[in-house]
């Protein structure tokens, strides 16, 4: 057999032993020559059915959570008050069927869309609120839609106005102007307000005031063309084609450049810049340049046609019928689809949709979180990632500073026995006596305070690692103890081996296999700390997450009742974490003294 | 001179109840190339004596008095340094219990291996390749596959060879063996012996022996110490101590009687020493022996005998070392008794 060939096969046969396939032993003399007793113990463990599927998990479990939260990173800073507390589910762009290729009007709500069939028929989508669900009378014909944070607006063919969803802060009371206008040009639904655009270019508003920045001079009405909102202000385009921000404050949106003013066509606003299409095509952003959005695309400058805006993206329809999008892409809202003869877009929030000359109605970006979102708006799905992350580095950092101490001060303790053991033994007990959950609350409220995020991540991991370490070291103690009371001890320092070489590479080896067990599941109690620590507030802290503290909101009966998805995928992640370890900790102590199962 | 010499070396071990002294006075010598065998019931001190050379001692043993020239230096004043250079290099020791002198998670190659790389400074492929040559010089069947074995795949013969070759891996001038045949079966017992006094015979190392069987040490010694309760009671050429001499001490006699020879008559009860080894916290005032000698006098009891040369090279502790005198004496005091 050449020498490739030989490596090929005992490579194979490595694998087939991995996974617990048997074959017939043809050289006993060879069998028994494979039987080293670690090879002995991986095979137990393999064949033990339960520790492997705890192993299969975890291994899912460590995969999932190191290799996603490297492919989705997660900006622990980002929130988004738009995107609180959604459900688990992915319906977002689930347009209906009957809308799909027959659509007049779509809006874009901050969790749901609203659209309008040419038959003057209303439909809505996505994650809908209880209130949302009450959509207005079903026998009248609607010619437009507008939707907001958690409320829509509808146009009647009457030109009456219907808004339903949140009925709070004034928004239901549609101002006796709007109830009478019979000339409604276009109705805009908004971060907890609601605007009218009449014919005549005037502009009402109605809902919470004090949600928006909002002074329209009395100059202006009269001459409003078009209205575009985001969540800070208001911006009109008036009838001779200028833009004027309805709002004082010296924000970077005041920016308006002036050689625009006169000739712009279109405008849209999103949350960090405004947009304004000119009748050359040009399209002009102000604003903040976040998410490259004063990069206008080559596709849309200059053949721009029309403009709308999303939170942090734009799209444009250019003057040959395609859609171009651009900005923030972290859900695929800036990628738009290929689509051709396109009319009328609307950007909101998350997501686009374009409708084209026949009606079809395409949408893109956002769909829906996985696990949902938490009070913040942020994604629970990736904070469960980035969450487990650190949990188990911090667990595993813990582990291997008590596993390090607790090995050391164990096996010199055993070792020289005499005074330094009693000495070190008390002072073992001592560690052991501290109370556990108390000091760390104490160490890391006095200590944590003064200590940046990093630094109070690593003193965590410190303090796990401090007090966790005596009962490894009585353990190490213990089986150094008996081992070296065993011949081979004394033949190996009678061979002239050093006493540190004797200690950690001779008695240790052959107690090892108690100290990884042990080690295993430690590692499972310092996860289960951690989150302890991390869920009591006294341990990582936000906005940096843990599982443990990712769970700190299920203290409130609210969340517990109501908002399911918050607490119940991190605890699942964490037992599933904790139990799969402590399987594999259990077969692993099965799999060195195989007597022990049969106790 | 001696190539290793104690002299008048005390070995004490403090315990709670109060100094065990398991060594106490004895002073004994290896020739270069000789083998010295010495007996003595368990307790005797004799694995002590020989454990306090390489200073292999339990924890709460320490050397009280006495030295130890191994070469001509003390090695009792030597440092823990000079200590680690010397054991398993110039002295080594195999052990009594070849089931757990080897480490059971290490193979036979990693274990001899560790030995010439200590001592020697070589690359891990010929410290392999020595290994390997140490095997074959012990004589272990299929040496290249043992290399890669563990000790619980080995019988303890073969554990015990793969024991001597890494005592001899370094050629020391010194090997102590420790009751290294006492866990074995006879059969293999005798080839181990042989194996020994092959190598013996190659290299020159002087052997200490220890043993309580006095048919292994007719077989392997040059000479012979007896030892009783922590003293050399008699020291003599093994031909001396076997063969029909005038001289000897009541406990090697006893020895010598305990066990069968060729020419014992069938029929005959062999001789038991009465009683057992006093306790080493309770050692009687006079010589040691005397509780359990059938020839004891006053004397015994009350004063202890010292070690002297009888003849040359033969040294008893006894104050009756004649045979045949106190065997006569014996007799009359019996007849004296019955007079009474």
């Amino acid at each position: 057999m050449s020498k490739n060939e030989k490596r090929k096969s005992s490579l194979l046969l490595t694998i087939r032993r991995l996974f617990g396939i048997r074959e017939k032993e043809t050289d006993l003399l060879k069998e028994e020559q494979m039987q080293s007793p670690f090879r002995t113990m991986v095979r137990n463990f393999v064949t033990n059915k339960v520790a492997m599927f705890g192993m299969i998990v975890f291994l899912l479990i460590f995969g999932t959570v190191f290799i996603g939260s490297a492919i989705y990173p997660l900006d622990v800073n980002q929130q988004d008050t738009t995107q609180q507390n959604i459900s688990p589910g992915f319906n977002m762009l689930s347009i209906p069927s009957a809308l799909k290729d027959n659509a007049q009007d779509v809006a874009v709500g901050s969790t749901f869309a609203v659209g309008v069939d040419r038959d003057g028929k209303l439909y809505q989508w996505g994650k809908l609120t209880e209130k949302l669900q009450k959509m207005p009378d079903a026998d009248k014909t609607y010619v437009q839609v507008s939707a907001g944070l958690n409320h829509a607006l509808a146009l009647t063919d009457e030109g009456k106005v219907v808004t339903w969803g949140n009925d709070r802060l004034g928004l239901a009371n549609i101002p006796f102007e709007v109830k009478d206008a019979t000339d409604i040009k276009q109705i805009a639904a908004g971060y907890q307000v609601s605007f009218v655009v009449t014919e005549s270019g005037d502009v009402y508003y109605w809902g919470n005031p004090n949600a928006l920045t909002i002074s329209i001079p009395e100059e202006l009405q009269g001459t409003v063309d078009k209205l575009v909102l985001n969540l800070t202000t208001a911006f009109v385009l008036t009838k001779d084609g200028r833009v004027v921000m309805l709002s004082n404050s010296a924000t970077p949106f005041a920016n308006i450049p002036e050689e625009i003013q006169g000739t712009v066509v279109d405008i849209a606003a999103n949350d960090r810049a405004v947009a304004a299409v000119t009748s050359d095509g040009q399209v002009h952003v102000w604003g903040t340049n976040d998410y490259g959005l004063f990069e206008v695309p080559e596709a849309a400058q200059g053949k721009a046609a029309s403009i709308s805006g999303g939170r942090f993206h734009f799209t444009v329809i250019t003057q040959d019928g395609t859609v171009v999008s651009w900005g923030n892409d972290l859900y695929g809202q800036s990628s738009a689809p290929e689509l051709q003869n396109v009319v009328s877009t609307d950007s909101g929030y998350f997501q686009s949709y374009a409708i084209d000359e026949d009606g079809h109605l395409t949408g893109w970006g956002l769909k829906g979180y996985l696990f949902g979102t938490d009070q913040y708006g942020r994604d629970v799905a990736l904070r469960m990632l980035a969450g487990g992350r650190m949990t188990m580095t911090i667990g595993a950092i813990a582990v291997i500073i008590s596993t390090i101490i607790g090995v050391i001060i164990g096996g010199i303790s055993g070792y020289y026995g005499g005074w330094l053991d009693n000495l070190l033994m008390r002072f073992t007990e001592i560690v052991m006596s501290l109370p556990f959950m108390p000091l760390a609350i104490v160490l890391s409220a006095i200590v944590g305070n003064r200590l940046s995020e990093v630094g109070r991540i690593s003193m965590i991991m410190v303090i796990l690692g401090l007090l966790s370490w005596p009962s490894l070291a009585r353990l190490v103690r213990a089986q150094i103890l008996s081992a070296r009371e065993q011949e081979y001890v004394t033949a190996a320092k009678a061979m002239g081996i050093r006493e540190f070489t004797l200690i950690f590479r001779h008695i240790l080896p052959n107690v090892i296999t108690v100290v990884i067990v042990n080690t295993t599941l430690a590692f499972a109690s310092c996860l289960l700390t951690e989150s302890s620590l991390s869920f009591l507030g006294f341990g990582v802290v936000e906005p940096s997450p843990t599982w443990g503290n990712m769970l700190n909101s299920a203290q409130n009966s609210d969340v517990i009742a109501d908002m399911w998805w918050r607490w119940v995928f991190p605890s699942i992640a964490l037992s599933l974490a904790v139990v799969s370890i402590n399987l594999i900790g259990d077969g692993m102590r099965d799999a060195i003294d195989p007597k022990s199962n049969e106790r | 001179m001696a190539l290793l010499e104690l002299r008048d070396l005390h070995t004490f071990f403090t315990t709670k109840k109060g100094i065990v002294k398991a060594v106490n006075g004895v002073s004994y010598s290896v020739d270069a190339g000789r083998t010295l065998g010495i007996v003595g019931e368990s307790g005797s001190g004799k694995s002590v004596s020989a454990m306090s050379i390489l200073r292999l001692l339990d924890g709460n043993g320490y050397i009280d008095s006495g030295e130890i020239l191994f070469e001509g230096r003390d090695l009792t004043k030597a440092t823990n340094e000079e200590m680690y250079k010397i054991r398993g290099n110039k002295i080594s020791v195999i052990f009594q219990e070849p089931m757990t002198s080897l480490n059971p998670v290490f193979t036979v190659e990693r274990q001899l291996n560790e030995v010439f790389l200590t001592h020697q400074k070589v690359s891990r492929k010929e410290a392999s390749r020595r290994s390997l040559e140490m095997l074959q010089a012990v004589k272990i069947p299929n040496p290249t596959n043992v290399l890669k074995q563990y000790p619980h795949q080995l019988s303890g013969g073969m554990r015990q060879r793969v024991m001597i070759a890494m005592a001899l891996a370094c050629q020391p001038r010194v090997l102590i063996a420790d009751e290294p045949t006492t866990a074995l079966a006879v059969t293999i017992q005798a080839q181990i012996l042989k194996l020994m006094n092959d190598l013996k015979e190659q290299n020159g190392t002087s052997i200490l022996f220890i043993t309580h069987d006095l048919g292994v040490i007719n077989e392997m010694a040059d000479d012979v110490a007896v030892m009783y309760c922590g003293q050399v009671v008699e020291m003599a050429s093994v031909e001396t101590i076997f063969g029909e001499n005038p001289y000897s001490h009541p406990y090697t006699e006893g020895l010598m009687n305990s066990i069968p020879r060729l020419n014992t008559p069938t029929g005959v009860r062999l001789e038991a020493i009465p009683g057992a080894v006093p306790h080493p916290l309770d050692l009687p005032k006079g010589c040691k022996f005397a509780p359990r000698c059938k020839y004891a006098t006053s004397r015994c009891l009350a004063e202890e005998p010292a070690l002297y040369e009888i003849e040359d090279g033969h040294q008893i502790r006894c104050f009756y070392p004649c045979k045949a005198d106190r065997t006569r004496d014996i007799e009359q005091m019996k007849e004296a008794q019955h007079a009474k």
